[in-house]
């Protein structure tokens, strides 16, 4: 998903956004902060347990690295002002992210594993599918 | 370990809140449906 600048649409429609990421508690809470992304809640999973309970996987150079990655980095960073990345000690650069869209049941209904590290996917349709699960709830 | 798919129970796992208490992820889906987003670091 992309995390800025839509954060209070997740909460009208009735979701929460978890963020899970590696390394230490301080680092989550100052992330969140500095790039303002409450009502976001910001966790950790410093052993990675919670990624793999989720399928998701270290992956390879070119998923991580590779042209497309490059490429779809470098145009982000012409097109806006997305901040270089870094990495603290925790943090595992091979680590591939996911989104997953869980009901108030416990029961996945969107579940998206990046094909490489760029591969997020857009807002609209996991927030169309949280207005349609507000109004079953 | 299974990869979990649209119909399936989401793994319950725990977690570590800003303060670094442990917190199931249960608990975030209990009351309004959870966009999980897992990221590789943060930064």
């Amino acid at each position: 998903m992309q995390l800025r600048g839509d954060g209070s649409k997740f909460t009208r429609a009735g979701g929460r956004v978890v963020l899970i990421g590696l390394g230490a508690p301080a680092r989550a809470e100052w992330f969140c902060e500095e790039r303002k992304l409450k009502p976001f809640v910001c966790t950790s999973d410093p052993g990675n347990a919670a990624h793999r309970a989720y399928g998701l996987k270290r992956g390879s150079l070119r998923q991580v690295m590779g042209p497309r990655v490059y490429f779809g980095w470098a145009k982000a960073r012409v097109l806006s002002d997305i901040p270089t990345p870094s990495w603290k000690p925790g943090e595992d650069i091979m680590q591939m992210p996911g989104t997953f869209v869980i009901d108030t049941k416990g029961i996945v209904r969107y579940a998206h594993r990046n094909r490489d590290v760029t591969d997020n996917p857009p807002n609209g349709p996991i927030l169309e599918l949280l207005h349609r699960l507000k109004g079953k709830t | 370990m299974p990869k979990p798919e649209v119909g399936d129970r989401a793994p319950d796992h725990a977690v570590l809140d800003a303060g670094g208490r442990e917190v199931m992820l249960s608990s975030f889906w209990r009351e309004r449906p959870v966009v999980a987003a897992f990221l590789r670091h943060y930064g």
